[in-house]
């Protein structure tokens, strides 16, 4: 499959931020389902990327920065705990990948954007 | 990557105990616990890196630096935790060597006499084996052992207590105790194969589970020559030929069946030579032990073609030293049924009235089953009552069902 008519999608992870605790048996299902879908999109040449996000993080405003704050998630619910670069044929494609994200049945959310190109 | 996670963590808390000392233990299951939620947390985006330990080993020691630099209290009372942690983290970075898997497997061993400590009793030594050297929930530990999961936190806690006021060390047992420290832990882990092995409802991956962590750690001890003696060559060969008859021990809904129903076809006849091998090699030397004569129970029925071919004649003989060796009711009555397939009922029936007191086995179902088998075969009519009982005490739906079986027999008769 040509590569030249995939666009670039950004996955958003964010997770519940009062998650249970997991045991190391869960723990390990749960990888394997991760690298499972990971490997998948990267074989069929899907996967681009992706990184974990710490929880610390500020919040710069003003006109010249003076309004440092903590992370924009203090009063949200939902974390954002990491994200996927990936290529898919459309934003149907790129949701059905986003659906198949294994943290969905522990209370996890996937955000799609498209990366603008023009 | 098969129980990588589960590995992991009974790895990675044996080599920090080893070096921050079994006082610490909280310390140390709290950063490995970090760590893997680490992991959890950044695997996922970025792939499992190129040696899991390492890289969880120096998360963790990471996190207990911090913890240690953070906590004020902790530096004054405590200023060589510190240090110890520095002077080993240069280590953590080049481990992908034999070596690491050396120590590792050298820490594990360590933390199997902390986990086996005398002073701990046998319920404790079990859930702390479970907790530290197998990675298992606390929950996992409750379902397994069949209760709450408050019950197993509390023995946890008064453990990790013991271990801390006792300050036992972590060093490997010294010649004059090394013995007795040894049987120890070849106890606790028979009764935790024991545990996983007996027959009972439901949750049975969790209670296989038992059956290979025990086995996995007594393969532990092996290469460390103090521990080669018959005993632990025996209690292998024991685990080998209970393991042999495991997949045949659940029907198609997921209840146990009883030996003389399994599908023999289905034993693991790669676990059966296993056995052999090692109950071979445990003969050396004039060391007789109960592993020895257990094994030798479990190989008779391994290597019987079907329940009635079996070589009952021998398996009596085996329960009658068993009765020297460890006296106890149950022993007592499988004496009792062997000596009955083999000479009769009447024989079986005779050993049963001399060694076992009824009222210490009025509420335990096999008493009353092999007794009514008895005699049922010598057509005494009082066989039907004693049979009722059984089935009134029978915890499981098979042995239910067998009884009925048997009853319905009598009165077809």
């Amino acid at each position: 499959m040509s590569e030249s008519h995939l666009s670039q999608y950004l996955l958003l992870f964010r997770e519940s931020d009062d998650a249970p605790d997991v045991a190391p048996e869960e723990m390990q299902a749960m990888f394997a389902t991760w690298f499972a879908w990971s490997e998948r999109l990267g074989k069929v040449g899907k996967y681009e990327g992706g990184n974990p996000l710490t929880e610390q993080g500020k919040v710069v405003r003003g006109e010249t920065g003076e309004s440092v704050t903590d992370g924009p998630f203090v009063e949200a619910k939902e974390v954002l705990c990491g994200y996927f670069l990936i290529n898919a044929e459309s934003m149907e494609d790129a949701c059905k990948i986003a659906g198949e994200c294994p943290g969905l049945p522990r209370g996890m959310s996937v955000e799609v954007r498209p990366i603008m190109v023009h | 990557m098969d129980h990588l996670f589960r590995q992991e963590y009974g790895r990675l808390v044996a080599i920090l105990t080893r070096q921050l000392g079994s006082a610490r233990l909280p310390l140390v299951e709290d950063v490995v616990q970090d760590a893997l939620l680490r992991a959890a947390q950044v695997w996922p985006y970025r792939g499992l890196p190129p040696n899991p330990t390492a890289w969880l080993l120096t998360t963790a020691r990471n996190r207990a630096h911090d913890i240690c630099r953070r906590n004020q209290r902790w530096q004054k009372s405590e200023p060589a935790i510190t240090q110890l942690l520095e002077s080993t983290a240069a280590q953590a970075m080049d481990s992908a060597d034999a070596t690491f898997e050396n120590e590792i497997r050298d820490a594990e061993l360590r933390m199997m006499f902390v986990c086996c400590h005398p002073g701990l009793s046998s319920d404790a030594q079990l859930a702390l084996i479970l907790k530290t050297l197998a990675g298992f929930g606390e929950q996992e530990i409750a379902t397994a052992f069949l209760t709450t999961r408050p019950t197993i936190a509390k023995r946890l806690v008064r453990a990790r207590k013991f271990l801390r006021e006792a300050d036992v060390s972590i060093d490997l047992p010294a010649d004059a105790e090394l013995e007795d420290r040894l049987h120890t832990v070849l106890h606790a882990l028979y009764l935790l194969f024991n545990e996983g092995f007996k027959a009972s409802t439901g949750e049975r991956i969790i209670r296989n589970e038992l059956c290979r962590e025990a086995d996995r750690l007594l393969s532990a001890l092996g290469p460390w020559a103090p521990a080669a003696i018959p005993q632990t060559l025996a209690l292998a060969a024991l685990f080998a030929f209970h393991r042999t008859r495991l997949p045949a021990r659940l029907d198609g809904e997921g209840d146990p069946v009883i030996l003389a129903d399994q599908d023999r076809r289905a034993w693991d006849q790669g676990q059966l030579r296993r056995g052999m091998k090692l109950l071979s090699a445990s003969a050396q030397g004039d060391q007789l032990s109960r592993y020895h004569i257990e094994a030798g129970i479990a190989a008779c029925h391994s290597l019987a073609p079907s329940f009635e071919k079996t070589d009952w004649n021998h398996i009596a003989q085996l329960y009658g030293q068993l009765e020297n060796f460890a006296p106890s009711p149950a022993v007592s009555i499988n004496r009792a049924i062997a000596i009955a397939r083999a000479e009769g009922a009447a024989a079986g029936l005779v050993h049963l009235n001399a060694h076992v007191d009824p009222t210490t086995v009025d509420s335990y179902h096999l008493y009353h089953a092999a007794r009514a088998d008895m005699l049922s075969e010598l057509n005494d009519p009082s066989a039907l009552s004693v049979y009722e009982r059984a089935l009134e005490l029978a915890p499981l739906a098979a042995e239910r069902r067998s009884l009925r079986r048997r009853m319905e027999g009598l009165e077809n008769d």
